[in-house]
């Protein structure tokens, strides 16, 4: 593809068009300055859900195209980086939903154990391996019924907050309590196992 | 815009559950989502809030038996196909050949040609040759299943004709 020209005749790739759009960064800042400026942390962040340097940079490419693609919708200069975060963090989680539909999908199974990501693992394997699923299901069990109920409802059946005081009867800030304080207990009995080799 | 940086892990953490759920964003809590943006132990807390929900999520496996059934049944279709073909190729050919063994095997006697017993309209084989040898004498050959012998020319109830004209020298009987 051909540079565009700019009209003082200098010749701009395609990244600096867009950014300089909405007009958002400094004024000589480019959307490839802010992905080369914030690469190393936003890397650092898909390595949170990925344990695997190729696919790291699957998602890392992902998230450049999203960055080009949505910047219109970036609602405040200072919040970019918090933005930025939020796109690597949705790249990654649907990077692994699409590794982990294809492996069910194919093996009606959970993850094959010889796969063709390192160390001879899926790379959805690491982060879903059957210890883990296991594991959450058992702390799933032992949440108390209210919380467990709204976040069956919640996670499994996709139902937003006031379709599940609906569901259950009560209002939509007892909804918010109940997941907020049943996925903090999640996290409290399975830290050992989610965080303790991140 | 430094109030954005002035947010605690302590005060970000609470809130963090509600981050996973989809509750916050950075568009209703840009505090919240700048203090995440630079601090990788609440990036690691809302990852594991993010991979326990996935694993929540994940749809129980199938049955391995009927997922196996189901991806492998057009390949046993196909091999019924083919070991059927292979047997009525078998036996059509089995047929024939014990046809023409059971005329073919009487070297000493009138033979019959085989045609009679080989109704399929393709290209015969023949089952006597004429074989001209270096002294003027010709040899009959008769064939006997998959053999070929040698035969009285005085058995033969016919002239020997030729079937691919004169340029061979070698004449076949049908």
């Amino acid at each position: 593809m051909d540079p565009k020209v700019s009209p003082k005749g200098e010749q701009t790739s395609p990244l600096k068009m867009e950014a300089t759009a909405p007009a958002l960064f400094a004024s000589s800042e480019t959307v490839a300055d802010l992905l080369t400026r914030e690469e190393g942390g936003v890397r650092r962040v898909i390595g949170f859900y990925l344990h695997d340097h190729a696919a790291v940079d699957d998602v890392w490419q992902e998230v450049s195209l999203r960055v080009l693609r949505r910047l219109h919708t970036l609602q405040h200069q200072a919040a970019v980086r918090g933005w930025l975060y939020q796109i690597a963090r949705n790249a990654s989680m649907d990077w692994l939903r699409r590794c982990d539909r294809a492996i069910v999908r194919t093996t009606g199974e959970l993850p094959d154990p010889v796969a063709s990501g390192q160390d001879g693992r899926a790379p959805s394997e690491g982060v879903l391996s059957e210890e883990r699923i296991t594991a959450v299901r058992k702390a799933l069990a032992a949440l108390p019924p209210s919380q467990r109920e709204a976040i069956r409802l919640r996670i499994e059946d996709g139902l937003d907050h006031s379709e599940i005081a609906s569901r259950l009867g009560i209002n939509r800030q007892a909804v918010e309590v109940r997941l907020c304080k049943g996925r903090a207990a999640l996290r409290e009995r399975l830290v050992d196992i989610f965080e303790g080799n991140l | 815009m430094n109030h954005l940086e002035t947010m605690t892990c302590a005060e970000a953490e609470p809130l963090l559950p509600l981050v996973a759920d989809g509750a916050i964003d950075p568009d209703n809590d840009p505090a919240l989502f700048s203090h995440l943006a630079g601090c990788p132990d609440c990036q690691r807390m809302v990852a594991s809030h993010d991979l326990i929900a996935l694993a929540i999520a994940r749809p129980q496996a199938t049955a391995p038996r009927r997922a196996t059934v189901k991806r492998f049944w057009p390949l046993a279709a196909a091999a019924c196909l083919v070991l059927a073909a292979g047997f009525w190729l078998l036996a059509h050919d089995r047929g024939t050949t014990y046809l023409q063994t059971s005329v073919a095997a009487k070297p000493s006697a009138s033979v019959t040609p085989v045609a009679v017993a080989d109704s399929r309209p393709t290209v015969r084989e023949p089952e006597v040759i004429a074989v001209p040898r270096a002294d003027g004498t010709v040899t009959y050959l008769v064939r006997q299943g998959d053999v070929w012998m040698p035969i009285d020319p005085s058995a033969l109830d016919g002239p020997v004709q030729s079937a691919h004209g004169s340029g061979s020298g070698v004449q076949v009987r049908y």
